[in-house]
């Protein structure tokens, strides 16, 4: 059976509020080259969302001219975001031969956008002669797009290669490279499954646990190692163990958890600098589940010496590194506060600036 | 009233006087000795409420200049001094300031007069406390009274106010405690005393104000008044209040009216005094005094009998000695020795009474003499009328026997009814002597006056309007709830008819014949008025002398019979007049013959009675 | 170079934190524990049918019922509906007819199944007249009379969790824990004009569908002052407390960690139907134009509270913001001058009863009184007797009520407050429209019967010692997921099979 990882040092906990106000962490990276029909899904919805204030608007009697439109998104959003939506509605209102202009002269027409527990509320407010005219529009946040994930820094390479709305628990590349996909133990409706996906984010195989009586736990450790075509599945009470083909057959026994002080996940993560097969080790702070995480790569073994860190700022927090498949890159899994979805990144270090 | 029972009275008066002087004088000097502790004790008082709240003043200083001197209210104002300070951070130090320094009221107000933190009231933070940043010189101010604003009502508190300044920033803390029932009771009170406080928040009277060291003061609206009356005018003023007719139940209540910082009127302080101990302290005297009284009074009653005994006896004597020669034992004599001026007045009674003896018997001597002398000259007066015919027809017949025999039967026939006429009349006065002598004892029976006297007039009303002799006229002034009395009606009719003669006899000219009646309680009283020349002083004195008349004829009886049936009625008459106006006889007749027996009422039978009556009626 | 400079001040700022945190560790989560929560009401009752809606003893009430009970589903943080007892569900396009699939297996804390009839007698009984909860095929189907396309908020909110009646009256749910122990509030024996506080006492159910919980007990006290919670958070009596608005300020000076909710609480004014006169037309606006809410949320209340301007606060309905309450003391003491001789709050004081419980909303009512009497309006604020509830009672007068939203929908938020507020009036059905719910707040809000005042957290103290604090916004605790971090030595027995009677819906105390 395969230990739970090296007894390395303990991971660090830091906090980062203060960097968090100096440092302009929005640096964008590449996009994503997957096309997720999830997100298409979204563009629509919020484009008809502004469509339907935009009808709305036109109807206002009396509303005629130019008019200085005025944008007030919600105070979470990010700039993409409040972007995005600008942009739409602008081109919503043209299209309704609603004449917009940057003059300050011109009468306003306020548009603002706040978010409820489930919807974004979309509020547009003119002045037409003495009366205020108010339309309003909402629409179900769980049918927007997602957040557009920040660029890593050119040093950490970062890309999301698989999102997913249930809670993952862990992911493992299949083979010693990515190209093979990747085993995800995620825990969906109270079951711990394991799916096998190929590099288009494709479901091949589904393997629950339940069926083998695992109980559905609130303690999110987990850790899927591979062993040949055998997957281990490592919980806090007990270890799992099938193989890809066989789904039905998944054996399960207890196991007594290690002492809480001496126990010590899937240790630290390394990867190996492409510029000289340096070591460089993941620290993530750990923080809170409702902050955002900056994940730290600094060279294994030093802990004073900084100038060589490299951060990379998630949208949530992160729930798991994992990249012993592959000393090149490593997997990052974190939550996107902003959708809730849970997020796996692939990290890589490049050269250079 | 007796002379004993005067003199009875005047000593005892003279004693309970004396007494009562005593006693008052005790009450009155003790009450003013007692009045005049109670003022000492009012102004002792009020000295001492006058230190006490001082020296509450004076602790309130303390504390507050405590509290502006801590560092916490440093820190705030240091806070407070910088710019966009949030003073709301501060809302509910006021309260822990409070507390902690055992004031009921602590504020923090800004500079600008902003309140920045009430233990009291903090709703009204972020308002304007205007009067307080008004006033620059705060730090050596002492403790004022002032009206709190508080969210259910006002109050009233001692209040001081200090600042503390840093830089150019000032905050002012205001601290102060509540006048209510604790302060009043702080104050040593002696016993018998009170104190009470009305808060003066209102512009009318509340009784529910008015506070004792108890709290809420019964029946305060009987305050009302006073503190009205201060609140016209703020001046000491003094009130006594009785609670129930109790005396004792009275207090003295002295005013002092509580003024606030710009001189008005925030409260008025009472100082109860009660009455209680002075009126029970006078009861008790009274009633020492009334015991002794009685004590004096029994004594005084005891000496005063025996003193006016002493004193009254030999009096008693004399007049019991003059009772009884006026009752004809003209020989009385008395025994009352002494040499002082009662023993005089005996010796000189005894010696009248001894002359008087001697004197009444030459007295009824020469009556009896006077009397049987006009007796005897009445008679022959009498006779002599009736005689001097008869001797004058005697001697016409003497002469007629010289005539012939015809002329001698005319002669002898008027002779012989001369004097039989004559004969008749010598009868009729011998008759009327030999009544006179034998009036019968009156038989008592019910008899109504008016209607005698009704009666009596009846017999001569014919004559009162004959042609050819004077027009007299008659008058009844007769009560008609004149009741019947006790009386012979035969003789009571005999003496109405000789009174109602006796007018007409005095009225020769005419006249008016007035007869009255009226209840005299236990007498009736008749009055027989005529309008005559009236009678002299002397006539009205020999009135009822048996034959004294006034008349050329008649033999005087007329008045005496009326006077006898009038005494044997146990009545009395008697006469007024007036010459040239006329003569009133009255005659005052008891009800009631007590002990005797009433006849029956006879019916009358008044043509015989009458014909009688005028028969007997003499002139 | 720029991007140098940058990265050397992140790398100063991760040193200096690392540094910080050497020998630090992410701490793995604990099974074990007492979690010892502090409540401010008095009273609550685990049986949802006796909370009225809006009213604060029905919030805390709630959060109780969430540790026993569960909901079809759930709500996360981030606008998606989470399976809990549900685990699909579809509906047609009318919104009319809702279909639900329910999770097998799951058992009631007495070891029963869960079955569809309880779903269906929970779901009716709180839905009420116009929704239709029937079976259906593994699970239950719910037609309402008028489209429907909230019924997931309400159903993910509020008092619409899964409970069995049995019935002898006790309540069964499957939630995560069980109640084992409920103590009534009495006088204390040392004291006896003191009050010892109501207790109940939750055990985790080690059989819970959704997994056993962290902690071992739940142990919540009620009803004692807040102050006394404060100081018991500091000294470690508590773990988890409620803080009143006004002790917040001093709770973060005593350096405690200090969790709070979006706006939770309305405060408002709430005038009588016998206001309903021309006369009183004058009189409600004039007080309306007379509050000064800002002052009173930003210094009354220090901030922690901000001023309310419509029924619904934005976070819920998005649109709060287009209402406003602008202050015009002139305006109003011109009203004032206006009012016919004998009105009230001219030569009579009005009376306003504050019906919320506490200093603070005693304190907001007496500085209504305060703002009133600036525009020479004359109002006294008074308690209620001891013996009135604290939900908004309809008595006369008027009346400073605090209304506590406990639904994810805006329109039953609506329906809800008019309801119990203004018996009168009528919301039309089928107004998820937010520019229809605006329009009809608006009107709602037109006459002034209703004056919002400010709104209010909910605030919580959280120790140090508790781990995986994640409330929701809108204050679900989600104390399941909570852990502790060192052992309790009050909790050493070991965990109890649940009985099957072994708890009954009424708490301590009256119902809410």
């Amino acid at each position: 059976m395969q230990s739970f990882g090296k007894n390395h040092s303990k991971m660090v906990r830091a906090q980062f509020l203060f960097a968090r106000v100096l440092l302009p962490l929005a640096v964008w990276a590449g996009i994503s080259c997957f096309s997720r029909p999830a997100l298409a899904d979204g563009d629509v919805t919020l484009r008809e969302t502004a469509q339907k204030l935009a009808e709305r608007v036109s109807t206002i009697p009396g509303l005629h001219g130019v008019l200085r439109l005025e944008w007030h998104p919600d105070a979470n959003w990010s700039e993409g975001e409040s972007a995005r939506w600008q942009e739409v509605l602008r081109g919503e209102f043209e299209k309704r031969t609603l004449s917009l202009t940057e003059d300050a002269g011109a009468p306003a027409l306020d548009v603002f956008a706040a978010e409820t527990p489930t919807q974004v509320v979309l509020t547009a407010k003119t002045r037409i002669s003495e009366r205020d005219e108010v339309r309003i529009v909402a629409v179900t946040r769980s049918l927007l797009p997602s957040g557009l994930p920040p660029v890593a820094p050119v040093r950490l390479g970062r890309q999301m290669i698989y999102q997913s709305a249930d809670r993952i628990l862990d992911a493992s590349s299949l083979g010693n490279s990515e190209d093979e996909g990747l085993a995800i133990l995620l825990y969906r409706n109270f079951e711990i499954v394991v799916l096998r996906v190929d590099l288009k984010s494709a479901v091949k195989e589904t393997v629950s646990l339940h069926p083998a009586n695992v109980k559905p736990s609130r303690d999110p450790r987990a850790e899927l190692t591979m062993r040949g075509s055998s997957v281990w599945v490592l919980l806090p009470d007990r270890v799992c163990e099938f193989s890809w083909g066989a789904p039905g057959e998944v054996k399960c026994r207890a196991e007594k958890p290690p002492p809480a002080d001496k126990f010590d996940w899937r240790g630290q993560t390394l990867l190996t600098s492409p510029c000289d097969g340096s070591s460089w080790k993941l620290l993530n702070s750990g923080s809170e589940p409702n902050a955002r995480e900056v994940l730290q790569v600094v060279p294994d073994g030093v802990m004073q010496e900084t100038s060589a860190a490299v951060l990379s700022e998630f949208p949530g927090p992160i729930v798991g590194t994992n990249g012993e498949r592959n000393p090149s890159s490593a997997l990052v899994i974190a939550r996107n506060l902003r959708t809730g979805n849970y997020e796996i990144y692939k990290i890589t270090l490049a050269c250079g600036n | 009233m007796t002379f004993r029972t005067k003199v009875f009275l005047i000593f005892l008066i003279t004693v309970l006087a004396s007494v009562s002087l005593v006693a008052y004088g005790v009450t009155f000097y003790t009450q003013r000795a007692f009045e005049q502790m109670d003022l000492q004790r009012t102004h002792a008082l009020e000295v001492q409420f006058g230190k006490e709240f001082a020296q509450s003043g004076d602790t309130i200083v303390q504390q507050v200049e405590n509290i502006t001197n801590a560092d916490v209210t440093v820190r705030m104002v240091l806070d407070l001094a910088r710019p966009n300070a949030d003073a709301s951070l501060y809302l509910h130090d006021a309260n822990g300031a409070a507390q902690s320094h055992g004031l009921d009221f602590v504020e923090f107000v800004n500079s600008d007069g902003t309140l920045v933190s009430s233990a009291q009231y903090p709703a009204r933070v972020g308002y304007k406390t205007d009067w307080v940043a008004s006033t620059k010189n705060w730090d050596s101010t002492g403790a004022f009274l002032k009206r709190e604003e508080l969210p259910d009502a006002a109050a009233l508190s001692l209040t001081a106010v200090r600042t503390q300044t840093v830089g150019n920033k000032t905050i002012y803390i205001i601290g102060g405690r509540r006048l209510d029932k604790n302060f009043l009771a702080s104050l040593e009170l002696p016993e018998g005393m009170r104190a009470l406080l009305y808060r003066n928040l209102e512009p009318t009277f509340i009784a529910s104000a008015l506070t004792d060291a108890n709290g809420g003061v019964p029946q305060a609206e009987t305050f009302q008044s006073l503190i009205e009356e201060i609140q016209k005018q703020p001046q000491d003023l003094t009130k006594t209040i009785s609670w129930n007719r109790d005396p004792a139940s009275a207090e003295t209540f002295h005013a002092m009216p509580l003024k606030g910082r710009n001189g008005e009127l925030l409260g008025v302080l009472l100082l109860g005094s009660s009455a209680k101990e002075l009126v029970l302290l006078k009861r008790a005297i009274l009633k020492i005094a009334g015991v002794v009284s009685l004590a004096a009074l029994f004594i005084g009653l005891l000496l005063s009998w025996w003193v006016s005994r002493r004193i009254t006896r030999p009096v008693e004597e004399l007049a019991n000695g003059a009772r009884d020669v006026a009752s004809g034992r003209w020989d009385t004599k008395i025994d009352v020795k002494g040499s002082d001026e009662i023993g005089q007045l005996a010796n000189a009674f005894n010696e009248m009474t001894g002359t008087l003896a001697a004197q009444k018997e030459k007295l009824v001597q020469t009556e009896r003499v006077a009397a049987w002398r006009e007796l005897a000259r009445r008679l022959a007066h009498e006779l002599r009328n009736p005689l001097f015919p008869l001797q004058i027809t005697v001697e016409n017949l003497q002469r007629a026997r010289q005539l012939g025999p015809q002329q001698f039967q005319e002669v002898f026939t008027e002779a012989t009814a001369t004097l039989k006429a004559e004969f008749a009349n010598l009868n009729s006065i011998v008759t009327r002597f030999s009544d006179f002598s034998k009036m019968p004892a009156p038989e008592f029976s019910k008899v109504n006056v008016n209607q005698a006297l009704r009666d009596a007039i009846r017999l001569f009303e014919p004559q009162f309007t004959a042609v050819g002799k004077p027009h007299i006229g008659t008058e009844y002034f007769l009560s008609d709830s004149l009741p019947e009395i006790d009386a012979d009606s035969d003789l009571l009719h005999k003496a109405f008819q000789n009174l109602v003669l006796n007018a007409m006899d005095a009225m020769p000219a005419g006249g008016t014949l007035s007869l009255r009646s009226r209840d005299g309680g236990e007498t009736v009283l008749i009055e027989v008025s005529d309008t005559g020349k009236g009678l002299t002083p002397e006539e009205c004195s020999r009135l009822f002398t048996p034959y004294y008349t006034t008349k050329q004829l008649g033999t005087g009886l007329g008045l005496a019979i009326v006077q006898s049936v009038v005494s044997d009625h146990h009545g009395t008459i008697s006469v007024s007049s007036e010459e040239g106006h006329g003569t009133t006889f009255r005659i005052e007749l008891p009800k009631r013959q007590g002990g005797t027996a009433l006849k029956p009422k006879a019916e009358a039978k008044p043509a015989e009675k009458e014909s009688e009556r005028a028969a007997t009626a003499t002139d | 170079m720029r991007f140098t400079k940058l990265r050397w001040l992140a790398a100063t700022s991760a040193a200096v934190v690392a540094l910080a945190c050497i020998g630090a560790q992410a701490a793995p989560p604990r099974y074990g524990g007492t979690l010892h929560v502090k409540l401010r009401v008095a009273s609550v009752s685990l049986d949802p049918r006796e909370w009225t809606p809006g009213s604060l003893p029905a919030a805390a009430s709630e959060k109780l019922a969430s540790l026993v009970y569960d909901r079809l589903f759930t709500l996360d943080d981030h606008a998606k509906f989470q399976p809990a007892l549900a685990t699909d569900w579809s509906h047609d396009t009318s919104g009319r007819i809702w279909q639900f699939k329910l999770r097998s297996g799951v058992r009631l804390s007495d070891g029963s199944l869960l079955t569809s009839a309880d779903v269906v007698a929970s779901l009716q009984s709180s839905l009420g007249k116009t929704f239709e909860v029937s079976a259906a095929e593994n699970g239950v189907a719910i037609r309402a009379a008028h489209p429907a396309p909230d019924l997931l908020e309400r159903l993910a909110s509020g008092a619409h969790f899964i409970v069995r009646r049995e019935a002898g009256g006790a309540l069964l749910g499957t939630g995560p824990f069980f109640v084992v122990e409920s103590i009534a509030a009495a006088p204390s024996e040392a004291n006896p004009t003191a009050i010892k506080p109501a207790k109940i006492k939750f055990q985790a159910n080690e059989g819970s569908w959704s997994g056993r919980p962290f902690v071992d007990f739940v142990e919540v006290t009620l009803g004692e002052p807040p102050l006394r919670q404060l100081l018991d958070l500091q000294v470690g009596k508590a773990d988890i407390a409620e803080i009143a608005p006004d002790l917040v300020r001093k709770g973060r000076q005593e350096g405690l960690r200090i969790w709070n909710s979006a706006p939770q609480t309305l405060v408002a004014l709430r005038f009588d139907d016998a206001f309903d006169t021309p006369a009183s037309d004058q009189l409600r606006k004039a007080l309306w134009l007379a509050l000064d809410r800002d002052t009173m949320a930003n210094v009354l209340l220090q901030r922690e509270a901000q001023p309310a301007d419509s029924l619904l606060p934005q976070w819920l309905s998005g649109y709060a913001f287009l209402f406003e309450s602008p202050m015009n003391l002139q305006r109003a003491r011109e009203l004032r001058a206006a009012f016919p001789a004998g009105a009230p709050g001219a030569t009579q004081p009005l009376r306003l009863r504050v019906d919320a419980p506490g200093d603070l909303y005693k304190l907001m009512g007496e500085r209504v009184a305060v703002n009133a009497r600036q525009a020479n309006l004359m109002v006294q604020a008074a308690l209620p007797p001891a013996s009135a509830s604290s939900s908004p009672a309809l008595a006369p007068g008027l009346h400073l009520i605090a209304w506590h939203y406990d639904s994810l929908s805006p329109q039953a938020e609506l329906e809800a407050f008019v309801k119990q507020l203004l018996g009168g009036a009528e919301l039309p059905a089928n107004t998820t429209d937010p520019e229809q719910l605006f329009a009809q707040e608006r009107r709602l809000l037109e006459d002034r019967h209703i004056l919002p005042l400010v709104l209010l957290p909910e605030y919580a103290g959280v120790r140090a010692n508790v781990h995986n604090w994640n409330a929701s916004p809108w204050g679900d605790w989600r104390l399941a997921d909570v852990w502790l971090d060192s052992e309790d030595p009050m909790t050493t027995k070991t965990p109890a099979r649940p009985q099957k009677n072994s708890f009954t819906a009424r708490s301590p105390g009256a119902r809410p």
